[in-house]
């Protein structure tokens, strides 16, 4: 688990006993009062890049906007799809990550106001009535990241026990998995886990666990009745890119029973074009954003041709291991997990 | 490349003679040293002087890319035992109420603290805090020409409530910083390590002035080579490939053209 260089601590928060229990776990960094987190997190003249060697933790409230509605065509939800954000930032250091170009500082921001969140959640999932509602929480980071000090997944497992007409999906590249397996399992809950070539992860996810810890965590997770769900994004033009995926699917699928899986997306390498510029600003010197010189609806990506070819090519693939109805498209792709 | 800013030559001593700089000749408004990768300015009391002083250095060295910033000085503090030295994290000025976060993101050894930069010395001490009359000036001036994680202040402590500001010597103040090389060095070098990084990441093509130089390029188009040979140089390292070899072109704009053509077409090999 990440070693923070320093614990934040919002006034109007340092007295809650989620803050108190950090403080104590973080005994050995400085604290250091700040009045609102943006203080800390918004500066210009910050670099993420040099930050992400040894980020801080900033605990702080959110106030408004905790529940905001997900971009269309992401999840798998068609209506009525959530997202929310209890922590910004990620431990992991995936290169192709929108997050880098997004915000100025790699600190994590925490926050630790859980009723509020579970207020505008149970608000939010009252105004849909009888219709299911889903509610994505790894949007702006990874869900079971930083577990140890948030308590997050304990938390709002209690919140999703009550709805059932309600989807909460935690997304991850985590192996850490304790938190989920001390709970029944939830059939509304879905452990979303995304998957890239090994090749991929070695060249472009930093910190991120080994494949075979990650694999033996899902099975666990299967065996303990989780649904369990599987991404694979963003897809990434290189040489030898079918290859990979191929055997990425031949060890997954081995592994984990498909009959039990609750859905597999795909999702493209797509990134608004402010933040790929920032970007490219922070890794001059990295190969993967050297080749990009397209720009489609504000977005950087790979030309259309290659798109369409690469997802055509990964989804044959992939319809020889799982039928095609617990399958979908991610229409925005380079999310922190 | 890293500048120094101290308020006081009494204080500056100690580093000068360590780092063995000599004075910068010339008819400059500030007294200024130099060394290896190491400029030292002598600011004079206070947030204007220290202002000045940064934007005095920032001008001189406009050329030089960007370079790590450190304030070294003495502090008043409520609790901490005279000579004990501390980074900033929290700085405050006192004037405006406004606050900085020098992020501490790189593997310091010395400890930190909170430091309130005042107008007039401090006699009260009444926060967790150490007390300067520069940092919040240096801080916000300097985070103009460099990023934040490169930009510290360090302190050591010469008054607190027991004994007061007025007994500080000029002798005193140079054994305050003396006698705390032993955390000034390893800080410099760590701030040194890190913007040598940093700058190398940022190093321009070594083909840009060549090429420049071998047609007539506007300004955009300038930009544009920067952009394409920053390119080219990560996925093709010094060597052009063929079709974009400058030989094999006439003009500028041609050149261009088929560079950002096999830049777009090239796919990676992992």
């Amino acid at each position: 688990m990440p070693a923070f260089s320093a614990l934040y601590i919002e006034d109007p928060c340092r007295s809650l006993p989620r803050v108190q229990d950090i403080l104590k776990k973080c005994a050995d960094i400085p604290h250091i009062r700040c009045e609102r987190y943006g203080e800390v997190f918004n500066p210009a003249a910050q670099n993420f890049r040099v930050q992400k060697k040894r980020p801080g933790l900033i605990l702080a409230k959110k106030y408004q906007n905790r529940v905001l509605p997900a971009p269309p065509g992401y999840g798998f939800g068609n209506a009525n799809s959530y997202y929310f954000s209890h922590l910004l930032n990620c431990p992991y250091d995936c290169r192709y990550c929108f997050l880098q170009g997004m915000y100025r500082s790699a600190h994590y921001v925490l926050f630790v106001n859980y009723e509020d969140f579970e207020k505008e959640i149970a608000e939010t999932i009252e105004k849909c009535g009888d219709a299911p509602s889903y509610f994505y929480a790894g949007y702006d980071s990874d869900s079971l990241a930083l577990e140890q000090y948030s308590g997050f997944v304990n938390y709002f497992l209690n919140v999703f026990k009550n709805f059932p007409q309600a989807y909460l999906e935690l997304r991850t590249k985590s192996a850490q998995i304790r938190s989920l397996l001390r709970h029944e399992a939830l059939p509304n809950v879905v452990i979303a886990l995304s998957f890239s070539p090994e090749t991929v992860a070695a060249q472009w996810e930093d910190r991120v666990p080994a494949f075979s810890k990650r694999i033996a965590a899902a099975k666990k997770l299967e065996e303990a009745g989780w649904p369990i769900a599987l991404r694979f994004e963003p897809l990434i033009d290189y040489k030898g890119v079918q290859a990979d995926y191929q055997q990425l699917f031949i060890r997954i699928f081995d592994a984990l029973d498909v009959n039990k899986l609750h859905s597999v997306s795909t999702g493209l390498f797509r990134m608004p074009k402010t933040y790929f510029q920032n970007i490219v600003k922070l890794y001059p010197d990295e190969a993967l954003f050297a080749t990009h010189d397209e720009t489609r609806q504000g977005m950087a990506a790979h030309s259309k041709e290659i798109e369409t070819a690469q997802r055509r090519n990964l989804e044959k693939m992939l319809f020889d291991f799982i039928p095609q109805r617990i399958y979908y498209r991610c229409a925005l792709a380079c999310e922190p997990a | 490349m890293l500048h120094l800013v101290i308020a006081l030559i009494h204080e500056a001593k100690p580093l000068i003679a360590h780092y063995r700089m000599s004075s910068l000749r010339g008819n400059h408004p500030f007294k200024i040293y130099t060394g290896d990768a190491l400029t030292l300015i002598v600011s004079g009391i206070g947030k204007p002087a220290a202002a000045s002083a940064v934007g005095y250095l920032q001008a001189l060295s406009r050329e030089n890319g960007p370079a790590a910033w450190l304030n070294i000085g003495i502090a008043g503090h409520q609790h901490f035992r005279r000579g004990q030295g501390f980074i900033a994290h929290r700085i405050q000025d006192r004037a405006t109420g406004r606050c900085y976060y020098p992020p501490q993101v790189l593997p310091f050894s010395a400890s930190s603290g909170n430091l309130i930069t005042v107008d007039r010395a401090e006699r009260h001490y009444e926060e967790d805090s150490g007390y300067d009359m520069e940092a919040s000036a240096f801080y916000n001036a300097a985070i103009r020409s460099s990023t934040a994680e490169f930009i510290q202040s360090y302190k050591v402590v010469s008054d607190h409530p027991q004994a007061s500001v007025e007994k500080i010597t000029k002798a005193g103040a140079t054994q305050n910083i003396a006698a705390r090389m032993d955390e000034i060095t390893p800080l410099i070098s760590t701030l040194q390590n890190g913007i040598a990084d940093y700058r190398k990441i940022h190093v321009p093509s070594p083909h840009f002035d060549h090429i420049a130089q071998r047609w007539h390029f506007s300004e955009t188009q300038k930009i544009q080579l920067q952009h394409l040979l920053r390119r080219a140089q990560v996925l093709f390292g010094a060597q052009f490939p063929i079709q974009a070899a400058p030989e094999s072109h006439k003009t500028a704009k041609g050149f261009l053209s088929a560079l950002s053509e096999t830049l777009a077409a090239h796919q990676l090999s992992l």
